[in-house]
């Protein structure tokens, strides 16, 4: 057992040098360093009950509550980083094509994880729920295809930042996974309230449900845009007032924790607050690129911690217990994302790599999913579905967040964004960094 | 529905944006920008109340429990930071004399401080008494900790007047040494103090064996640390060949640090010590493990911002006018203590006249090791009685401290004739 008053720094400690001895490790095998991260997480977890070392309850309780600040965090410096990248003009000429080829690889994996879902689960064992027939899978089929949507923008960006890609595929890319949380909330909002219609035929609560879902979203999208923008421009001008790079990082790293933490509170997404802010910031002045990399030192400890931390809450043992439903939702998401992606870029007359391999890039899955599966179960009408919600949501977050980072790392290198000196990694950003540290 | 924690993350760029405005502030009226962030820490609760987003009872657990670790690990990263600008080689170039007065200096306000306190206390503040506990034995451990707490000092300042004048000769040299070196003396005074002030209050059962407890527990306390940061200061040498990148340099260090500060915890040894022994293991195993050091210094900002605002809301208002003598008392004591140490310890080490008659006049700013003394002394159950005095002299002195110090210092380095393009005085040179 840890002493009570050392555990938190000893849990961080850990989440630390086990993410830093495998970020190294995976490297050095050709891997995502998030994918060692996220290893790491794992085998620390495994470390810590075969060593005794916690309580279940004290694991839970650091691991998922203690340490959740940290994930909010990280998400917004995440989200932050990415925006130095974020060009106007280039928003502007790929705009239309990423709303289109956003809602299109969306609604495509909803409707297909909703047919897999229900047509095969109609002949498969539910585990105790009503199984049988098209139209009693056809609820939990409908919220299934609402969360399979969903994708984790945290790894994916944590690759881009890692293997520096640049390019019309990369902000592609970023501006999907940035939307898609937005998205996926509206297509979920649409699949439960169908759900929950079907499964209460003919009671007419349902109606008023459906418009506060939709709207909802609604207010989400608009209300944290237009914070973000504010965040943005007043950063800008306080940015303008400090000269020192500490100073810089102190202040931009207050402002992102504060507009991340207000965002929640007053209920608006923080995703996409802190990345209109960073846009409006990217945009607006070049100087605003001083904010960027004044917060880039601190950066790599958050997000070891957080990825680390995310493959410590993994959900492994799922896996096994999710069943042939489990496998279902893996297949038809991966085959709606690859394919709605293709179709979407199609539609919208993108050409080259975007139509191919933007959809392995949109693998990951994480908090959103498993924040819209919490709300799925607190819908009393889907109780009769029984834990296979609970089962096969967080074993696909298992299975994505490990295969997810690579086959995004794969797809950017095959984009040709990814410059060759960070290709081979390290040799070049060694070289960089060592080169400061020695004048 | 919000998140789980959203309220700490509002705090925590609440905490860090208002730091960035007190330090601003202090700035413009020519205050070291501590003072700033002490001075802000002090209205935060207050700020936080009037926004209104979070209770007044979930902002104290907050404070209290979630960010209560804050001072903890800032100080172990200091103490870090502390060994490691300890290399031996330069230790000897810069000579005897400054290891002499490094130590005379501490030890002298030490002494200076804790005699005088332990005289004067008594008349000026009643230290709210402890059942079973003698009034003389409270005050003489409240007159021990406030004394080993006024050893430290506070290089930033002083090497920033330093920088500003240009200044270079013996008391310069000497200085900046010193400044370096003393905190490992006051680490050293603070954790023996501690040890010491402990077996004085121990009640009952554990009050048995005095003399052991006084002497052996401290001893074993820094023995056991120091064995134990030289081996982890190995381990992360060993470590640290692995990182290519700076980023990751970064990573594995913070969580180094922890983890020694965390294992020393767990058993019971002194964790600065232990992070202060692997600090100047490290730099003196290899000095290209000066890398280590700089990819933190680089990503601390934000981390002292924090940990002296926070430090900030431990100041209460209550008994201003005890606190205003006591504070005298205890500035006056510390600077004649520091006087006297440097001319002894000028003496012992054969420094230059000069030095030892104007080095002392560099010593007074304080600020990040002191109150992060301060605030794990507080952590202590056995000195919850006196506590909060502690921790209202210290944050209340530093402003004074850190505001007649650099003057202080001009001052010296002037008489000393060590600024350049100053009138060179008669007896400088010569003596």
């Amino acid at each position: 057992m840890i002493l009570e008053e050392v555990e938190l720094i000893f849990v961080l400690s850990m989440l630390l040098l086990s993410g830093y001895a495998l970020g190294i490790l995976a490297k050095k095998v050709k891997l995502p360093e998030i994918t060692g991260y996220i290893g790491a997480g794992i085998i620390l977890k495994q470390a810590i009950f075969w060593l005794g070392l916690m309580s279940d309850a004290k694991f839970t309780k650091l691991f998922s509550r203690d340490l959740v600040p940290i994930n909010h965090l990280a998400l917004a410096l995440i989200a932050f980083a990415v925006c130095r990248g974020l060009r106007l003009e280039q928003m502007k000429r790929l705009g239309k094509g990423i709303i289109c080829i956003a809602s299109v690889q969306a609604i495509v994996t909803f409707v297909a994880v909703v047919i897999g879902v229900a047509v095969i689960g109609a002949y498969a064992d539910l585990g105790g729920a009503p199984a049988g027939s098209f139209m009693n899978v056809l609820p939990i089929a409908l919220v299934f295809g609402g969360i399979a949507t969903a994708t984790a923008p945290a790894a994916t960006i944590a690759v881009i930042r890692e293997l520096r890609a640049k390019g019309p595929f990369t902000t592609t890319l970023l501006a999907t996974v940035a939307i898609d949380d937005a998205i996926a909330l509206l297509i979920f909002a649409f699949g439960i309230t169908m759900a929950e219609s079907l499964l209460t035929m003919g009671v007419a609560t349902a109606g008023y449900g459906a418009i506060g879902l939709w709207l909802r979203p609604l207010v989400e999208v608009v209300g944290s845009v237009g914070l973000g923008l504010l965040v943005g421009v007043a950063h800008h001008f306080v940015a303008a007032k400090v000269v020192g790079k500490v100073e810089m990082m102190t202040v931009s790293l207050g402002i992102i924790t504060f507009a991340s933490g207000l965002s929640m509170l007053l209920g608006l997404s923080p995703l996409l607050v802190i990345m209109a802010a960073g846009f409006v910031l990217a945009n607006i002045a070049r100087r605003n690129q001083r904010i960027f990399a004044s917060i880039e030192g601190v950066q790599g400890p958050i997000f070891v911690i957080f990825f680390t931390l995310a493959g410590a809450q993994l959900h492994l043992e799922n896996l096994l217990t999710c069943g042939i439903i489990g496998a279902v939702f893996f297949v038809f998401r991966l085959l709606g994302k690859v394919s709605g992606a293709y179709l979407g870029a199609s539609v919208a007359q993108v050409k080259g790599p975007a139509r191919r391999y933007l959809g392995l890039a949109l693998l990951p899955q994480a908090g959103v999913a498993i924040g819209l599966m919490l709300v799925a179960q607190e819908s009393p009408h889907l109780l009769v579905y029984g834990s296979v919600l609970v089962d096969v949501v967080l074993a696909s977050v298992a299975l994505n967040e490990l295969i997810g980072p690579p086959l995004a790392a794969y797809a950017l290198k095959r984009s040709g964004e990814v410059p060759i000196s960070s290709e081979s990694q390290t040799s070049k950003t060694s070289g960089a960094s060592e080169g400061r540290d020695d004048s | 529905m919000i998140p789980e924690g959203a309220d700490l993350v509002f705090l925590v760029g609440l905490i860090l944006m208002v730091a960035f405005i007190g330090g601003r502030l202090a700035n413009r009226v020519r205050l070291p920008e501590v003072t700033g962030y002490i001075l802000v820490g002090i209205f935060l609760k207050l700020l936080v109340d009037l926004l209104g987003l979070i209770e007044h009872e979930r902002l104290e657990l907050l404070l209290g429990e979630h960010l209560g670790q804050i001072p903890q690990m800032t100080l172990a990263l200091i103490a870090f930071i502390i060994g490691g600008s300890l290399p031996i080689d330069q230790l000897k170039r810069l000579g005897r004399g400054i290891a002499w007065i490094g130590m005379m200096e501490g030890f002298g306000a030490f002494v200076c401080v804790t005699s005088v306190t332990f005289v004067v206390a008594p008349y000026v503040w009643a230290v709210p008494p402890i059942e079973g506990i003698s009034p003389i034995k409270l005050v003489f451990a409240f007159a021990l900790l406030l004394g080993a707490l006024s050893s430290a000092t506070a290089p930033a300042a002083t090497v920033a007047v330093i920088r500003e004048l240009r200044a270079r000769g013996d008391v310069t040299t000497t200085l900046l040494g010193v400044v370096g070196f003393d905190d490992a003396v006051a680490l050293f005074i603070f954790t023996f103090a501690t040890a010491i002030a402990s077996g004085l209050l121990a009640v009952g059962a554990q009050a048995g064996s005095d003399l052991y407890e006084i002497v052996a527990l401290p001893l074993i306390d820094i023995f056991g640390a120091a064995v134990l940061g030289i081996g982890m200061g190995f381990v992360a040498n060993w470590g640290s060949r692995f990182a290519k990148t700076k980023r990751e340099t970064t990573v594995g260090a913070l969580g180094f640090v922890l983890l020694s500060g965390g294992i020393a915890i767990g058993l019971g040894v002194s964790p600065l010590f232990t992070n202060m022994f692997a600090g100047f293991t490290l730099i003196n195993l290899s000095p290209r493990n000066i890398r280590i050091f700089r990819a933190l210094s680089d990503i601390d900002a934000p981390i002292y911002a924090m940990f002296f605002t926070l430090a900030g809301t431990h100041l209460e208002f209550s008994n201003l006018g005890m606190l205003g003598a006591l504070g005298a008392v205890y500035i006056v004591a510390r600077f004649g203590g520091k006087l006297l140490g440097v001319r002894i310890g000028a003496r012992l080490g054969h420094a230059p006249s000069t030095v030892g008659r104007y080095l002392g006049f560099g010593l007074l700013p304080q600020a990040g090791v002191a109150i992060g003394l301060v605030l794990v002394a507080q952590t202590n159950p056995s000195f919850a009685s006196f506590a909060p005095m502690l921790t209202n002299i210290i944050l209340g002195t530093v402003a004074v401290n850190e505001l007649v110090g650099p003057p202080l210092t001009v001052y010296a380095l002037r008489k000393a004739g060590e600024v350049v393009g100053a009138k060179p005085r008669s007896d400088s040179k010569s003596s």
